[in-house]
């Protein structure tokens, strides 16, 4: 059996939780075929990302100590071929890289570096929609502006182009590893089938045979223009009052992907057309250097070209107010009913304590535990009843030491 | 001479301990097969040596450095190589912002801190048998040099609460000293956002239940009376209250050195698990912090002018209602409450934080080897 190692680093926004969840889901079955995907929770690689990349991300990083080095020693140890993926990877600076590429046994074991990719038009109002669903709260606009500063000198921006620029990335991990080995998985244009994207995965991790669950509930869906302002303003006034932890289940699971990314009929986030013409020309310039490196493309390089004519733009800062309202009255109903899920659940441990308190009291009732009680406070207000007291506690805590 | 012939001879130049900038260097060397390291790793051991001479270790440890969390890529040389049209643009590393410079110099002293051993620390003095039992609160600096002062005398403070002993200072300094106690192991955002959000909430025990002095002082009263708790303005009047001797508590460290330990602990977040990292920050950073602050002048946080009035008024409420409680009080009168007029208020600027560092990284380098 060859040892081999895929390594998927992103980009974000390419389908990638659909496909680490299915890894994750099904690593049993893959664990029989001689592939281990390696994670004890569906975001054990996320985890070992930010510890590789020493990455702050809203309290999880405590979670992350030590995941990295776990990973990569169970990589060591599986004979076969080991899948590791997370779009966080992308942003790894070359240290980062180059300690990530020795811990996984590169040069000595086969590496494979798999980055999967989308039009850039298409990466861009989605990296904004990422942002505010990380509780930022600039408009797009001033994304819009801060993405094209030449200088790149605000954290959005480095971030930006440090998960989304396909030819640097691919320099940054690649540069010790044989274009042969590194693998380009375009995502298709809309309207191609809805399974042809996993199939350009499961092709590049080796898995196209196997029989996997493909019916996952984990993914990472988008939300409308008007969705996305809603989800500004609400940041805008609950950043400072709800915690990293209590906005990750409330505001982001709950309101973002389980109500208002279900709502249709909204306009789609898209780019202005002057953002689309210089986006498309940029994307011409990579696609141009992507195919003369010689890398294995999974799909068509056109497929990272933007369609000639720019998508309808519909402004989010300028939003129609009434999508936004009927927006707004959904995540209120969503927020109302798992109110009511939290009362239920409040009123049957409510329930379940009195009946342990009415158990208390009855132990307390017990004529020997008053007497009991009665004497220590007896012993306890004078000064030799509080030297007995504590020759007993002492003889009693070293009797419990020795048994 | 190519660019990169110059950008090698640059590197071995500092590597050597040299503090020419960039663009004034006109030296030339070997090119390489590795990559150059970053702009930001080269000018800050720019900056290091300009110091003091640099230990090869942290030569090493600097060049090699991956930097935390999120911020600019390593950036390339300007004028080494034509820009190829990705990636971020070169730079000037002499223009670069101290806070890039200052994140890549966090990440080194991070790693400095966890591959350091933790120092010993001395035996606890048994405690006297017979000592007056007795509780601490108020100011959690003064606070913590008092419980050291006692415990060593074999008086530490617990039992039942005999006493109460509240440390107090001026209400700029308590805010401060609250901000600064959690600062110096990193759970706490920058000075100023805390004030705002102090300022905002309702009652300050929301934002911080240290911060509200009142609130605890009468939380004890309602528990062991109000003779019982003892308002202490001088931290030399706490010990004959126990039966022990007391003295002011060791110089603070500076606004830009707590800025630089809240850094510092966010960067081990990642790396150690929690009571770790607050061992490291406790016991071996904030040494390097209080060597790093000897003799530079920095000043502790200060209120700012935005906040001038509402402090004031905070600790006007404080006095007015500790006297009307009617606490014993000891080491002066409570009007010692009130803020001193003319305090700093300007916060620590990137090159304050960055000096500091520069310093902090001095210090904590391996001391053997001197400059490759």
């Amino acid at each position: 059996m060859t040892k081999r190692v895929i390594l998927h680093v992103g980009t974000p926004k390419t389908g990638t939780s659909y496909v680490q969840d299915v890894l994750y889901r099904n690593r049993g079955v893959l664990a029989t075929h001689g592939i281990l995907y390696p994670a004890t929770r569906f975001d054990g690689q996320f985890l070992a990302a930010l510890d590789l990349m020493r990455l702050p991300w809203g309290g999880l990083e405590s979670e992350a100590v030590g995941a990295w080095a776990k990973l990569a020693e169970q990589v060591r140890r599986w004979p076969g071929t080991s899948i590791i993926s997370h779009e966080v990877f992308a942003f790894a600076s070359r240290p980062s890289i180059e300690q990530a590429l020795a811990d996984l046994g590169h040069p000595d074991t086969e590496v494979h570096l798999v980055l999967s990719a989308r039009d850039l038009v298409r990466q861009i109002p989605a990296e904004w929609q990422e942002n505010v669903k990380h509780r930022r709260t600039f408009s797009y606009g001033r994304f819009l502006t801060m993405i094209q500063d030449p200088a790149r000198a605000t954290k959005v921006a480095s971030w930006f182009w440090g998960v989304q620029e396909l030819p640097d990335i691919l320099d940054r991990w690649g540069g010790s590893i044989p274009p042969e080995r590194i693998h380009v998985v375009t995502v298709p244009k809309p309207g191609a089938p809805p399974t042809l994207l996993w199939e350009r995965f499961a092709a590049t991790f080796g898995v196209a045979g196997l029989s996997l669950d493909l019916d996952v509930e984990r993914a990472n869906p988008s939300l409308g223009a008007a969705e996305t302002t809603l989800l500004r303003r609400i940041n805008r006034r609950i950043n400072d009052v709800v915690t990293p932890e209590h906005y990750r289940p409330l505001v982001r699971e709950l309101l973002a992907h389980q109500t208002l990314s279900q709502r249709r009929g909204s306009p789609r986030l898209s780019v202005p057309a002057d953002v689309h013409a210089w986006a498309a020309e940029l994307s011409s310039a990579w696609v141009a250097r992507l195919s003369e490196r010689g890398y294995d493309v999974v799909g068509d390089l056109d497929d990272l070209l933007p369609d000639a004519e720019p998508p309808a733009f519909f402004d989010p800062d300028k939003p129609r107010e009434r999508v936004v309202s009927e927006a707004a009255v959904d995540a209120i109903s969503a927020l109302l009913q798992e109110n009511v899920r939290l009362r239920e659940i409040e009123a049957h441990l409510h329930g379940k304590l009195q009946d342990t308190e009415a158990t208390l009291r009855r132990s307390y009732l017990r004529p020997s535990y008053r007497f009991r009680e009665k004497a220590v406070a007896r012993l306890d207000s004078s000064l030799v009843g509080k030297g007995l007291m504590a020759t007993y506690r002492r003889a009693r805590s070293r009797s419990s030491r020795s048994a | 001479m190519t660019g990169e012939a110059r950008a090698w001879g640059w590197v071995a130049h500092l590597s050597g301990g040299g503090t020419c900038p960039w663009r004034e260097w006109s030296g030339a060397a070997a090119v390489r097969e590795a990559p150059l390291p970053g702009a930001q790793h080269l000018e800050l051991l720019r900056r290091l040596n300009a110091a003091r001479t640099t230990p090869a270790a942290l030569v090493d440890l600097v060049l090699a450095a991956s930097p935390p969390g999120r911020g600019q890529p390593q950036l390339d040389l300007v004028g080494v190589s034509e820009h190829p049209g990705f990636g971020a643009p070169p730079v000037d590393p002499s223009q670069l912002p101290a806070e890039e410079l200052v994140r890549l110099g966090t990440g080194v002293l991070a790693e400095l801190a966890v591959a350091a051993p933790l120092p010993a620390v001395a035996d606890p003095v048994r405690p006297r048998r017979w000592r007056s039992t007795y509780r601490l609160t108020g100011n959690p600096y003064v606070a913590a040099a008092v419980r050291r002062d006692l415990a060593a005398q074999g008086r530490p403070p617990g039992g039942a609460p005999g006493k109460v002993l509240v440390l107090l200072t001026d209400h700029d300094t308590h805010l401060a000293d609250v901000w600064s106690a959690r600062a110096g192991v990193g759970t706490v955002r920058a000075w100023e956002a805390w004030l705002d959000r102090l300022a905002d909430a309702d009652a300050p025990g929301e934002v911080a239940p240290r911060a509200d002095v009142l609130a605890r002082v009468r939380g004890w009263a309602s528990r062991v009376g109000v003779e019982r708790v003892h308002l202490v303005l001088d931290p030399a009047a706490a010990g004959p209250l126990v039966g022990g001797t007391t003295t002011a508590p060791p110089g603070r460290l500076s606004h830009a050195a707590l800025e630089l330990a809240r850094h510092t602990a966010n960067t081990l977040r990642v790396s150690v698990d929690g009571p770790r990292r607050d061992l490291l920050m406790r016991r071996v950073v904030h040494g390097w912090l209080r060597e790093a602050d000897r003799g530079a002048g920095l000043p502790a946080p200060g209120v700012p002018a935005r906040h001038r009035e509402w402090v004031d008024a905070e600790a006007r409420r404080l006095r007015d209602a500790l006297l009307a409680d009617g606490y014993p009080v000891h080491g002066g009168t409570l009007d010692r409450l009130l803020p001193a007029r003319g305090g700093r208020t300007s916060g620590p600027g990137p090159d304050d934080v960055l000096g500091v560092l520069v310093r902090a990284l001095h210090t904590a380098a391996p001391p053997t080897g001197g400059t490759t």
